[in-house]
């Protein structure tokens, strides 16, 4: 007969077990974060928050230079380079969208459609401009998928439409609710960040908070006794930038409109563009390799960026694709 | 001339005033026509081509040649009926790939009589007539080999905190059954599922069937099932 001292002390063992085992764990945890940002102390110092480093290379300084490449049409090491900008960046949705553009000048469809995938999300969707659903609507003609090119113009007006509007208001007179809530929360913290715009940000001018003037004219309206030249030069800055903003996505929406009836010309005359995508690699499904299903409803967070695409292109019709 | 001034001045106003307006109408109505007519959008729905999207991810932990060491507390269904068993289980295992791993398992058994047992001993104390004292070998430890597959996996996500990814799996193992009345041969199939929650930390839920000899002095020995569940922490090292 095993007796109740035995089954305590065997409990007892176990929860001892338990407890230093989860400690064990905390601790590796810890030491690894420690190691971590005792190396990261000295870039932390002399590096703003929103320039991350990546190889010795700030995120800034990585754009700047895809950016270059991208204008030299060596497409391939911008994209190398845009991929270095990491997801914590303040220039990750802009690598994103430029990402998207190179792929599209390599011819590999798939890939840019997975990268607007990922900009079209509902947590970064309020932050992009009009573009992407440009270029997702080019590109879905490029593939003659009409199907999916009508949606997107749809979804364009869902998301975009309000955001016009909210940019209306703003270019008239420099002001509206969101601007003024995003700027109360600026005071609050002392500068003008995307995180002051919380969420805001789909009423506000795109990568306002990047602006130079707005941000030393702010952070002069907030110095005690200042005059009001200050808060003058915030809005008519806030202003300016909603009025590049509603001009730009006129000028979005005036193509949108022209790729509509290219569209319709190419559904109807079945003369379709010259279907010279790249294939797609197939996906390696490895032991190390998890893919998901696909859920528009439900996007999550750790998802992004991960998205694969595979379109199959135009199909070659009895009149045979056109260039 | 001033006069002449002004009204050209108001007139220019009303004229930039009315042209925004206009602009702004235009664009509105340049949204609202924008990808609506039925018939196009129909036959847009007949040409289309298939365009297939999947989240394609890395494991968030590696489980290439790593060990996992674990301890693990359950329950016992089955079994001898005279017996509550509660199994304490120190593992090891060795991830060959996320797919495979081997392993041993050791566990120590807590046993206690069940009503059954205890009223059957209560009834021999009282002096009733015709009880029997009752067969019981109970489980002290064991020692087995382990080899498990992960053939599925998934991701949870955990109260918004976190997203988790975990693998369902099968084991098998084989090993030595030691009980108050020696020692026997045992056997183990079972699956469940292991949750890997950070680069060192990982848990497992599991349920398995466990198959021993039970050892009598009186009566013939008998082979005896016992479905055992646990849950159980674990250390990926």
């Amino acid at each position: 007969m095993i007796t109740i001292h035995l089954t305590a002390r065997q409990t007892l063992s176990f929860v001892v077990a338990m407890a230093a085992l989860i400690f064990i764990s905390q601790l590796a945890q810890a030491a690894k974060l420690v190691k971590v940002s005792s190396t990261k102390t000295v870039s932390k110092a002399v590096t703003p928050v929103s320039e991350k480093t990546v190889g010795g290379k700030s995120d800034r300084t990585l754009m700047r230079e895809a950016r270059i490449a991208f204008e030299k049409k060596d497409y391939k090491k911008a994209l190398s380079l845009y991929e270095a900008v990491p997801q914590s960046s303040d220039y990750w949705i802009e690598a994103l969208e430029e990402r998207a553009w190179s792929h599209v000048h390599l011819k590999e469809h798939d890939q840019a459609l997975a990268n607007l995938k990922t900009l079209f999300a509902p947590p970064i969707k309020s932050e992009i401009g009009a573009e992407p659903y440009l270029l997702s609507s080019l590109i879905q003609l490029r593939l003659c998928n009409y199907n999916e090119l009508f949606k997107g113009m749809k979804r364009f007006k869902e998301d975009i439409r309000p955001r016009y509007e909210a940019m209306q208001v703003l270019a008239k007179s420099g002001e509206s609710e969101a601007s003024v809530k995003m700027l109360g929360r600026a005071a609050e913290i002392g500068s003008i960040t995307r995180a002051a715009a919380g969420s805001d940000i789909a009423n506000l001018p795109k990568l306002f908070y990047r602006d130079a003037q707005l941000q030393s004219a702010f952070k002069s309206s907030i110095r005690p006794g200042s005059s009001d030249r200050f808060s003058n030069i915030v809005t008519s800055r806030l202003k300016a930038l909603a009025q590049r903003d509603v001009k730009e996505t006129e000028a979005i929406l005036r193509k949108l409109h022209l790729v509509e009836v290219e569209s319709v010309s190419r559904m109807y005359s079945e003369m379709h563009l010259a279907d010279n995508k790249k294939m797609s690699p197939a996906i390696e499904r490895d032991a190390n390799t998890l893919v998901f299903p696909d859920d528009n409803d439900d996007v999550w967070m750790d998802e992004l960026d991960s998205y694969r695409v595979n379109a199959k292109g135009c199909p070659v019709g009895a009149k045979g694709p056109q260039s | 001339m001033k006069y002449t001034k002004m009204i050209s001045l108001k007139a220019a106003l009303l004229l930039v005033a009315t042209s925004l307006v206009s602009v702004a109408a235009h664009a509105q109505s340049d949204f609202d026509s924008l990808g609506t007519n039925e018939g196009i959008l129909k036959r847009a729905r007949s040409l289309n081509t298939q365009q297939q999207v999947r989240i394609v991810q890395k494991r968030a932990v590696d489980r290439d040649m790593r060990f996992e060491i674990g301890a693990a507390y359950g329950g016992v269904a089955g079994g001898n009926s005279y017996l509550n068993s509660q199994p304490i289980i120190g593992a090891l295992d060795f991830h060959i790939t996320p797919k495979f791993s081997v392993g041993a398992r050791y566990a120590a058994y807590a046993n206690q009589l069940s009503k059954e047992g205890q009223s059957q001993y209560d009834a021999l104390r009282a002096g009733v007539s015709g009880v029997q004292v009752p067969e019981v070998d109970s489980p002290k430890s064991s020692v087995m080999g382990t080899v498990s597959y992960y053939p599925m996996y998934g991701k949870l996500n955990f109260f918004d905190l976190t997203v988790v990814q975990f693998d369902f799996y099968a084991i098998a193992g084989y090993g030595q059954m030691q009980t108050t009345g020696g020692t026997s041969d045992t056997w183990t199939a079972g699956g469940g599922v292991g949750f890997w929650w950070n680069k060192h930390l990982s848990s497992r839920v599991e349920i398995r069937h466990q198959a021993y000899t039970e050892t009598f002095k009186t009566a013939p020995s008998r082979d005896v099932g016992m479905m055992i569940g646990t849950i159980g922490i674990g250390l990926l090292l």
